[in-house]
């Protein structure tokens, strides 16, 4: 007997018993994975301090938050904490010299256009490790320095745990006063003797102030963009705090507008609990704690919704990054800054109390 | 159009309405679970699938850049999952196919038992050509194969549905990948 092998499997198909879902479940699950993939991203930048560090630390122990045993050729590595600092700023720098347990010495006399990308230290409370990694004026990453607070450095690698390290690399190393600083010899190596020479004649203030053009002048949440990213510096009033938002954090302005929760500085995670195996620090189960830090509130997020509305634009789709500004009480700053270098910025000013838009002239 | 839920519904939860997000889910579940049970043969396997599936639909939606885009994406997804569920419980290529409900009949159970009878590869392309009414070339970008490869699956699996069922009669042109009749 011939039948319609189509309509008959669709209608079996159709009558197949379906279960019920649980959208708990799911919201539960979705959030699970997309904090994983989120540590999976810190961990893979947390390995490339780390590697670094295991093949820098030449005869170096240090203690705290990070431990390193080293022996011949192999390296060992304990880290039990750690903080990742994107994209750090001035006061950012500040915050952190000024607890560290050693008179922090920055890396000065770095090529033009080179910027600082992020900070690594350790411990949270008082550092004793700081490893500052910088991108070249392209934003291709382009290795970076450690600073180490001498008293904690121990060439004693006699305790050396089973475990084993990716093999050393050879590195430069020097002291300026109360710091041990280490470099890769593969990374700056043109410029080494000429850095080791002016942080040697560098106080820790003058560093301090002689790095700032490395620093970021806008907070950045998200990754930056160097063609944004310096439309978005040049256009911020030095003035008041400026924060420039890529476009996943736009994406997520429509989900924190629903739920009235304000935009988070996602800039900084400290990473705790690193549990050791036998293979070293295992990152995928390290506590991640982001602190709860608000960068702009709820209504500066509805200024922006506000903004985007009047220039007709949805923040899932505006091919823009925003950066957003607040000179006064009364007022909010925002730019849409396109993605693609030569179209113009608009400028808007929105109400802080109607939410009125109005466009400015930039 | 959309075929798996309502094109405004789709275009809410682009633009992450959480509300809109929950209820596109709730709409394309029953279908997920519905086609992942089909390839997969095993309704506990076949809920694995969808739910995963459905968890990726609700993490990267926002990804999606129009609603024109999102069947094909969520028939990635679906076919990518009973894959990935295939592979980990290495389930064998011959499955032993969905227990048929009180209300199917001999040619509804035939239907289960031929697909049954089909390798993996051969299986997904019958069944999104047969029931989904896809074209050759959607289900080469499913499926991430090639067009030819698509074609020659569906005329070497019609080869042996016809010598399953018996009673095999199909307009479909393997060569031109025309849209097909369906009968067998």
């Amino acid at each position: 007997m011939p039948y319609d092998f189509s309509v008959t499997g669709k209608a079996a198909r159709e009558r197949i018993p379906v279960p019920n879902l649980s959208i708990d479940a799911v919201r539960s699950a979705s959030r699970a994975a997309t904090q994983r993939n989120r540590t999976q991203r810190f961990a893979l930048s947390a390995l490339i301090v780390l590697a670094s560090l295991g093949a820098a630390v030449a005869a170096a122990r240090i203690y705290g938050g990070v431990h390193i045993w080293l022996s011949g050729g192999k390296a060992a590595a304990t880290v039990r904490s750690m903080v990742v600092l994107k994209y750090p700023m001035a006061s950012d720098v500040q915050r952190i010299t000024l607890s560290a347990t050693f008179p922090v010495v920055m890396p000065v006399g770095l090529p033009p256009g080179t910027r600082i990308r992020q900070i690594m230290y350790s411990p949270s409370a008082h550092p004793n490790t700081m490893f500052v990694q910088f991108q070249s004026v392209t934003g291709a990453y382009k290795g970076g320095f450690f600073l180490l607070d001498p008293s904690s450095v121990d060439p004693d690698t006699t305790t050396l745990p089973a475990a084993t390290r990716p093999s050393l690399r050879e590195v430069e190393q020097w002291k300026i006063g109360g710091e041990t600083v280490l470099v890769l010899k593969d990374t700056f190596a043109n410029d080494a003797a000429s850095i080791k020479a002016q942080m040697s004649a560098t106080s820790p203030s003058e560093s301090l102030a002689a790095s700032e053009d490395m620093l970021w002048r806008i907070e950045i949440l998200g990754q930056a963009t160097s063609a944004v990213t310096d439309r978005a510096e040049r256009l911020a009033p030095p003035s008041s705090r400026s924060i420039l938002l890529d476009r996943g954090h736009l994406k997520s302005l429509v989900g924190l507008l629903a739920q009235n929760k304000p935009m988070l500085d996602a800039r900084e995670v400290f990473l705790n609990d690193i549990p050791q195996t036998n293979n070293g620090p295992d990152y995928m189960k390290a506590k991640y704690v982001w602190p709860k830090t608000v960068a702009i509130d709820t209504h500066g997020l509805r200024a922006i919704a506000a903004a985007l509305r009047t220039s007709g634009k949805a923040a899932t789709n505006c091919n823009c990054e925003v950066l957003f500004n607040r000179p006064n009480d009364t007022a909010y700053w925002i730019w849409l800054i396109p993605q693609t270098g030569s179209a113009p910025v608009a400028k808007f000013s929105v109400d802080a109390t109607t939410f009125a838009v109005t466009r400015l002239r930039e | 159009m959309t075929r798996w839920a309502p094109p405004e519904l789709v275009s809410s939860a682009l633009n992450r309405n959480e509300w809109a997000v929950e209820e596109l889910i709730a709409a394309i579940w029953p279908g997920c679970f519905r086609l992942a049970a089909t390839i997969l043969g095993d309704r506990d396997l076949a809920q694995d699938a969808a739910q995963e599936a459905c968890v990726i639909v609700h993490r990267k939606i926002g990804s999606l850049r129009s609603p024109e885009a999102f069947d094909a994406w969520l028939y990635r997804i679906i076919m990518r999952q009973t894959a990935r569920v295939r592979r980990r419980q290495r389930v064998s290529d011959r499955v032993a196919g969905l227990a048929p409900s009180a209300a199917d009949d001999s040619t509804a159970i035939d239907v289960w038992r031929a697909l049954a009878e089909l390798s993996p590869e051969f299986r997904e392309v019958t069944v999104l050509f047969y029931f989904d009414d896809l074209k050759t070339e959607e289900i080469a970008a499913t499926l991430g194969v090639r067009h030819a490869t698509v074609r020659t699956r569906l005329a070497r699996s019609r080869a042996k549905l016809r010598h399953i069922l018996g009673d095999y009669e199909d307009r479909f042109d393997p060569m031109t990948g025309e849209t097909p009749q369906h009968a067998v």
